[in-house]
Formats: structure tokens, C-alpha cells, sequence
């Protein structure tokens, strides 16, 4: 766009006559007065000192009579073209950058909501999720004996995935950015404090007694980590790829997978947790309590868990890979813990797939 | 510019009328003040009408009228006047009304004319003619004039402007009064809505604030509406990822210090200093005041255009931050993000899009705009810094912690900040190119006639009344204004001038000069030497 400096813009205005007389006010703010009057009669210099009309003349200056030093953008085609051209040209520049940073990039993803064959022996169900289906109608309590189902998943890479790749779990239909799931959780809890008096945004999760038949809340334990998110925490395991032309075994490192100042800031392990946790509660689909978990609160599973996401389908870092294999084209199997169970719950019904990106 | 004279039983030429939109009436004091019969020509030309009502007596008024070129030789002067009942008047009016288009009338009888039952036939009279003075013109019937016109007339806005204690009904009856300070005091001005202290400042009251402000307040209003409608409808969009569960995109703070950090300044600016076709050029060209008129800058369409837009900004901004973030990987080590950071990019491509339409609305660059609008950006910025650091310290923003080191670490982020508002920005930048190119309003040519400075100036202009009036023009767009072409100027104007004299204590009044009777005396001294 071109522009013009408009600079100062004084108005040509004629000469003010200066009157004689007090009434009449001489306020010549809109206009460059030129006092030296020569078409008056009687000439400036004649008149007495008192009867020289005070000036009323308001103060003046570019702010107030709007004369600032600017620019005025002019935007027919002729001024805009070269700035066009030169726009044009970055924005080609920044699109090939992004082309060639996505051009390498290769995913794959696979569902294993209904993975088998199944692992274990002593289990008689098609699949983990109806052996999960069917504890949880058998106990009737929300505790689901965990680590008992194991399936393998057996599933084929055609493209090299270069290292680095990343190990996601992803989840559908699931809606982590609901207001009433965001809201129901106890930062300060995360960070060590306040075990004993959770947040009421926890609600209805904020105190738990097992086998609980009572409606006293008084008799029910505060639950650490309280809330929603944290119960909901996804607890499958994916263990080792086992490449079986190639004979090579793959593990998988869950270090370095949550944000760095989540580590640090948000969430703070106690080096005393175990004691600070008496009088509480884990929270109902836990199995055990926050400090028997790896590495307690600052466990990074469970602070990948708590950054949640803004879309009802997410994908989210399980692991890197241990060492720096590229992970070759081939059929491989992978051995899934499998104790998430993909609920069709009121309004969630998750099916989970598990996928590489490169 | 309209002046009714009325000159009994003399008829000279008429000229025709012009399309009017807004009737200025002021009140003629005896001595002429500077520079009124250009500040009227001026008017007349930016498409406004003039009448006169005075309280003088005929003789005077009509010279006043010549005096001021309401009135110029050449003009059929109708006068209505000394009639005894009003249907002598009617008659009058009648008999006029038959002659219509051609004429200019003045009314002595006014009180008859202003009767209900003549009221009609005398306004259509009057609105017929070029120009309408009335003389001897008690105040309340300065007010009852006023009104006539304001009631009767659809969409006219109608200003009046005196400077004496008997015109205080009447500048409060007109849609805009104006007072002029001074000489008779305060009492115009303490009613009015304005209050000036010369009459030849009308002009540039109107032309140039008046034009300027409305086209601001015109831009302040709309740009609000779109800048409140572009961010709170991107929660509207959410909502159908959230399962309308009310969750906001952004974090509570955020959202509610964006009309007080991110887009506070930019409609200040907007309001204060901006400014389209510079003053001299407004001055020279009054026929610029026409789209003022014409209610162009605030209208339904306007409204809904910009709302349109809103909707539009808001949906694309959205989808485009969310069809690049829906894998939600975009760090190199892997790591997701959230919601949180998804909700600050939108964020900040929303605050950029908003503050770059701000800079493609205004028209005049100060170094405050340029603070106002980039600044407004980059607090944005400063306020990811700074507030991404605040929890635990403060039980306060425990969702940002980290956010400021992922956004600004991000390419993706990068890319979005510039491209999202580029693309959003672009159609309607290109809608503004190709319609100042080629098919540009009159205001547009001004403003680069401005720019490359051929903007009209006033040239010196004669100071013997009404002998050769001159403007440059630039080309091809400014006119004469309506209703008098320049042969009929020059012909007008050669033969008939004006001066008016009163018996006031003021002394005699010749054009813009004013000496008391005393100083007069002694300045002719023949015991002393001339000095």
C-alpha cells in the first residue's frame, strides 16, 4: 500500500480582521491566524495597550487540531501490486517449508479393541473387553482386577519409520474436553497438597468408601487424586514389538513423554507419599493407590493422562522407543495389557487403536 | 442552499431547485460576520439548504440576503407580505404554488403561513424555492419554522445556528443547534448542542468533524459488534466438538481481558484519530458531505456485512486451527498438547485477524494507530509470557503453565499466527482492491487525490463580494455542487452585492470590519499628524 505523508495540513484561510471591541472573541482555533491585520481601519499599532483584545485564542497544537504526521494507505491495484507480489512470494516460501516438513512424515494406525488371541489361559471370553465386561457385572464394585488379560496384536509395517518414532495410544469418541470431565479435578492435589480437603469441582468424586452402602459422607475417605480425570486414567500396557523375520525385539521407554513443566511445576512427587496418604482413598477404578505407582504423582502416564484434549478423538504419547532402531518394514506383534475397558456408558463409547507415527 | 426572499410585487429570474437533504437555518445578525457568504456557498454546495430568519425588518433582510448570496440577481424573488388574514395568505400561497419550481418566496405574515391550516401549502411552497428568508421573525416562530420542516419533511435533519437569546428555542427545536459565542453572549451556546465562536466555522463543523465523526463512530460501532461476534462465536463452533457441554476454548482470563488488553486500542484509534479525506480537501470539495448524508457508513446493509464477516472470520479460523491440530502432534519430541494450547492458537490467530481488519479500516497512520494496532499484538504475546507463569504463585492460570514455552517453540504455532489471519483477511482485502480500482466512490478519489496531493485547496478568493469565487479542483471529481453551474454564478453575481447597515452602537458594518464610533472619531485626528 502506498502512502502519502499528509504532514502538516494547514488550512489556507483568509486574514482575520481583528475587531475592535472585547465581546467579540477572537478564537481563531481552526484557523493560522495572521494577526498583522492590514485591512482593518484602524491599524494595530493606534490602539492603546488597554483597549488590545486579550486573546482568547484556545491552545493549539497538532494533537488537538488533529494534524498529526501520518500516513494515509492508498489501496487501488497500482499501489498494492508490489506489495502483493512481495506476500505472495513469503507465503510461497513459508507453504514449501511446510510441505517438506510434512512430506516425511507416515503414520500408521491400528485398532485393537477387539485384540486376540488372548494370552492367558485361565481366562474364557472371546476378547479383554468381555472378560472386562463381564467382571465388573460379577463384583459389583468398580474394582476390576487388573494385569489379567493379555492379548497380542499382530499387525504389518510397510514404510521405514525412521527414528524417531513415537509409540501413541488414540482413543475415539471420547470427550476429554467436556466442561463437567475438564473441571473435576485438584491441581493442588497433583502438586502434594491438599489431600485431605479435595476440590468440590471433584464432584461427585470427592470422598469414596468401598463397599460403600452408607450415604454418610463423613464415613467415606477423601480420594487423592480426586475427580474425574484422574479416574478415568487409561491403564492398558502395550509391552515389547516383536519383529518375527527380523528377530528383533523392540521395547519401549515411557520416560520424556509428558511436558516438561508439567513435570515440574504441576505435578510434584512427595518423597513421603506413602504416609501422607494415610486417611485417603484411592480414587474407585484405581486398583492401587498413587504411591504404588511408579514414580507417585509425577508418574508421566498419569500427566500425559491430565493434558486433555480438545477434540473427542486424541491420540496420545505412550512411549519412545528404548534405543534408536528405525522400525523396519514387516509383521509385527505387540502384547497388550488390556484393562481399559471401552465403556458404552452414557455418552462415551471409546474404541481404541494404537498407532505410529514417524 | 435555499433562501425564500420575498419582495413585494417584484419578480426576478428563478432558478431551479436543487434535491435537499438538510435545511440550515440560521438567524442573520445585522452586521454580517466574516466570511459568510463563502461558508454558505460552501454549504449549498455540500447539498444543504439554507434559509435565513431574522428579526430585521424587510428592507434589511433582503439586502442581508444579497449580502450573504442567498439571494443572487437572476433569482425570481417571491414575496409574501403585509397580508391581513390567512386567506390572503392562502391565496398568495396559491397563487405562488401555480408558479411552482421557479420561484423564491419570503414571508412577512408568517404567523398566518405557520397556521395549521396553511402550514402545508406554505412548506411545499418554501420547499420548492431556492432559497427562503424570513424577516421580522418573532423567536417563537423561529422555532415553529423549524419545526414545520422537521416534522413535515421525511428524513431531514435540520440545524440551526444563532448567537442571541431569542434564537434559544429555535436551535433547540432543530435537530442540531449550534450557538455562536460572543457578542451577544453566552445564551445561544449554553442551549446548543455546539457552540462556536465564528459563523464561518459551520463549514468545517460540518463538513470536516461532522464527516470525520460520523464515519468513526460509524467504524467504532461496527467494529465492535465484529470483533465480540468473531471471538464468542469461535465457542459456537467448539461446542459442536465438545458435546455442547459449555466448555470454552480459552481460559477464563483470556477471554475476558480481550476487550480490555487485546482490542481495547484499535476502536479507540479507530475513533480518535482517524480520519478519511483530509480537511483542506473536505473544505474545497463539499460535495464529499454527501455520503455523510446519505447514511453510507451506517446502515442495515453495513451492519450485516460487517456481522457476516464476523460469522465468517470466526468459522475459518477455527476450522483452520483445527484441521491442522485434530492429530494434535505437532511437537518434535512427540509430546501432545491440549486444549489449552489448541485455545491459544485460535486465540492468537483471532487477535491478529481482529487488529489487522482494524488496520485495514483505518485510513490515517498516526504513530498511535500503529502502537494502538501492533501493540495490541504484541501484548498478546507478552500476556502468553507473563501469565504462563503465574501458578503456583498466584492460585491463578494453573491450565497455562507451559503454554508460553510450547507456543513459542512451535513452527506450527508460527505458521498458524501468520497464515490464518492472511487468509482470513485476504478475500476482503481483495474486495477492497478491486473496488477502489474500479469502481471507486467519490470519497476514494479524494482520498488519493489527497494522497498524491492534487487535494483541493482553497485559493485566495476575492474579498469584494461575490465577484469571482474560484476553486481548484482536481480532476473530474468535484462539481460545482447542485444548483448553480459556474455561467450562472458569474452571471448572478455581478450585479447585485450586498451591505447591510444598522443603527447599533457597533458602528457600521462593511464586510468583516468593525470599529467603534469612538476610535473612529479619534482616529481621525486633524490636530495631529497622520500616523
Amino acid at each position: 500500500m502506498a502512502t502519502s505523508v499528509s504532514g502538516t495540513e494547514t488550512i489556507v484561510q483568509r486574514r482575520v480582521a481583528t475587531p475592535e471591541g472585547g465581546s467579540q472573541q477572537e478564537s481563531p482555533e481552526k484557523t493560522r491566524d495572521d494577526s498583522s491585520s492590514t485591512t482593518g481601519c484602524l491599524p494595530r499599532r493606534f490602539r492603546r495597550g488597554s483597549d488590545r483584545p486579550k486573546s482568547r485564542r484556545p491552545p493549539s497544537n497538532k494533537w488537538l487540531q488533529q494534524q498529526i504526521p501520518a500516513c494515509r494507505p492508498v489501496f487501488t491495484a497500482k499501489y498494492v501490486f508490489g506489495l502483493f507480489i512481495i506476500v505472495g512470494i513469503l507465503f510461497l516460501i513459508l507453504g514449501i517449508v511446510f510441505v517438506a516438513a510434512t512430506v516425511g512424515l507416515r503414520e500408521l494406525e491400528v485398532e485393537y479393541t477387539n485384540c486376540g488371541p488372548l494370552e492367558t489361559d485361565n481366562i474364557q471370553a472371546s476378547s479383554c473387553e468381555d472378560y472386562l465386561r463381564n467382571i465388573s457385572d460379577i463384583s459389583n464394585s468398580n474394582r476390576r482386577n487388573t494385569g489379567d488379560c493379555h492379548c497380542t496384536l499382530v499387525f504389518e509395517v510397510k514404510d521405514t519409520m525412521r527414528y524417531p518414532w513415537k509409540f501413541y495410544y488414540a482413543l475415539d469418541n471420547y470427550y476429554q474436553n467436556h466442561r463437567r470431565y475438564l473441571n473435576s479435578w485438584d491441581p493442588a492435589q497433583l502438586r502434594g497438597d491438599n489431600f485431605r480437603s479435595p476440590d468440590s469441582n471433584c464432584r461427585p468424586l470427592v470422598r469414596y468408601r468401598d463397599n460403600d452402602n452408607e450415604m454418610n459422607n463423613a464415613s467415606r475417605l477423601p480420594i487423592v487424586p480426586c475427580g474425574i480425570i484422574a479416574n478415568s486414567w487409561f491403564n492398558d500396557s502395550f509391552h515389547y514389538l516383536h519383529n518375527e523375520e527380523l528377530n528383533e525385539t523392540i521395547d519401549l521407554s515411557r520416560n520424556n513423554i509428558a511436558w516438561k513443566t508439567d513435570r515440574e511445576v504441576r505435578f510434584r512427587n512427595d518423597s513421603n507419599l506413602a504416609a501422607d496418604l494415610e486417611g485417603t482413598n484411592r480414587p474407585p477404578n484405581w486398583p492401587y493407590n498413587v504411591s504404588e505407582i511408579g514414580d507417585g504423582l509425577g508418574n508421566e502416564s498419569l500427566i500425559v493422562w491430565f493434558r486433555a484434549s480438545a477434540f473427542p478423538w486424541f491420540r496420545k504419547l505412550y512411549a519412545h522407543p528404548r534405543g534408536d532402531t528405525d522400525l523396519r518394514p514387516g509383521n509385527y506383534s505387540l502384547l497388550i495389557t488390556y484393562n481399559y475397558p471401552v465403556d458404552n456408558s452414557e455418552d462415551v463409547s471409546p474404541s481404541s487403536s494404537q498407532s505410529c507415527p514417524g | 442552499f435555499f433562501t425564500v426572499r420575498f419582495f413585494y410585487g417584484v419578480k426576478v429570474w428563478g432558478i431551479t431547485i436543487a434535491v435537499y437533504l438538510l435545511y440550515l437555518i440560521y438567524k442573520c445578525c445585522v452586521v454580517l460576520w466574516q466570511d459568510v457568504p463563502e461558508t454558505i456557498a460552501t454549504l449549498r454546495e455540500a447539498n444543504m439548504k439554507v434559509w435565513v430568519l431574522t428579526g430585521d425588518k424587510l428592507e434589511t433582510a433582503v439586502n442581508i440576503g444579497y449580502a450573504s448570496k442567498q439571494l443572487v440577481g437572476g433569482m425570481d424573488i417571491m414575496t409574501i407580505s403585509d397580508q391581513a388574514t390567512i386567506t390572503d395568505v392562502q391565496r398568495k400561497l396559491s397563487e405562488f404554488c401555480g408558479r411552482i419550481d421557479r420561484g423564491t418566496t419570503e414571508r412577512h405574515s408568517l404567523s398566518f403561513a405557520l397556521d395549521s391550516a396553511v402550514e402545508k401549502d406554505f412548506l411545499n411552497l418554501a420547499l420548492s424555492c431556492k432559497s427562503v428568508i424570513c424577516c421580522r421573525v418573532s423567536p417563537l416562530q423561529k422555532a415553529e419554522v423549524v419545526k414545520l420542516v422537521r416534522t413535515n419533511v421525511k428524513d431531514s435533519i435540520t440545524l440551526a445556528i444563532g448567537d442571541g437569546a431569542n434564537d434559544v428555542s429555535m436551535i433547540q427545536a432543530a435537530h442540531i443547534g449550534v450557538g455562536i459565542s460572543g457578542r451577544e453572549g453566552l445564551q445561544a451556546t449554553l442551549a446548543s448542542d455546539y457552540a462556536i465562536s465564528q459563523f464561518r466555522f459551520l463549514a468545517k463543523l460540518l463538513l470536516v468533524h461532522g464527516a470525520w465523526n460520523y464515519r468513526r463512530l460509524a467504524n467504532v460501532i461496527l467494529y465492535s459488534f465484529y470483533k465480540n461476534i468473531c471471538l464468542y462465536m469461535i465457542e459456537f463452533w467448539f461446542a459442536f466438538l465438545n458435546g455442547f457441554s459449555g466448555q470454552p476454548l480459552f481460559e477464563r482470563w483470556t477471554i475476558g481481558l480481550y476487550n480490555i488488553l487485546f482490542t481495547l486500542l484499535a476502536p479507540i484509534v479507530l475513533g480518535i484519530l482517524d480520519q478519511d479525506v483530509s480537511a483542506s480537501t473536505r473544505l474545497a470539495q463539499p460535495h464529499l458531505y454527501k455520503t455523510s448524508q446519505q447514511n453510507s457508513a451506517f446502515n442495515t446493509k453495513m451492519f450485516w456485512k460487517w456481522v457476516f464477516l464476523a460469522l465468517f472470520h470466526s468459522a475459518l479460523l477455527f476450522y483452520a486451527v483445527y484441521f491442522l491440530l485434530w492429530h494434535e502432534t505437532p511437537f518434535e519430541n512427540g509430546q501432545v498438547f491440549g486444549i489449552w494450547y489448541v485455545g491459544n492458537t485460535v486465540y492468537t490467530a483471532v487477535v491478529v485477524t481482529v487488529n489487522v481488519k482494524a488496520a485495514m479500516v483505518t485510513q490515517y497512520w498516526t504513530p498511535l494507530t500503529h502502537f494502538a494496532i501492533w501493540g495490541s499484538i504484541a501484548a498478546w504475546f507478552l500476556y502468553v509470557l507473563v501469565y504462563s507463569h503465574f501458578w503456583p504463585t498466584f492460585p491463578l492460570a494453573v491450565e497455562f503453565v507451559g503454554q508460553d514455552f510450547k507456543l513459542f517453540t512451535s513452527f506450527t504455532f508460527y505458521g498458524l499466527f501468520v497464515l490464518a489471519p492472511a487468509v482470513a483477511s485476504l478475500p476482503e482485502f481483495m474486495y477492497i482492491v478491486f473496488q477502489k480500482t474500479l469502481c471507486p466512490t467519490s470519497i476514494d478519489r479524494a482520498i488519493v487525490a489527497d494522497v498524491e496531493g492534487r487535494g483541493g485547496k482553497m485559493i485566495e478568493r476575492d474579498r469584494e463580494m461575490g465577484l469571482s469565487v474560484s476553486y481548484s479542483v482536481s480532476s473530474g471529481s468535484s462539481t460545482y455542487g447542485d444548483g448553480m453551474d459556474p455561467g450562472e454564478t458569474e452571471r448572478a453575481l455581478t450585479y447585485k452585492h450586498g451591505y447591510a447597515f444598522s443603527q447599533e452602537d457597533h458602528g457600521s458594518a462593511t464586510k468583516g470590519t468593525f470599529v467603534q464610533r469612538r476610535d473612529l472619531v479619534r482616529f481621525y485626528d486633524t490636530q495631529k499628524g497622520h500616523t
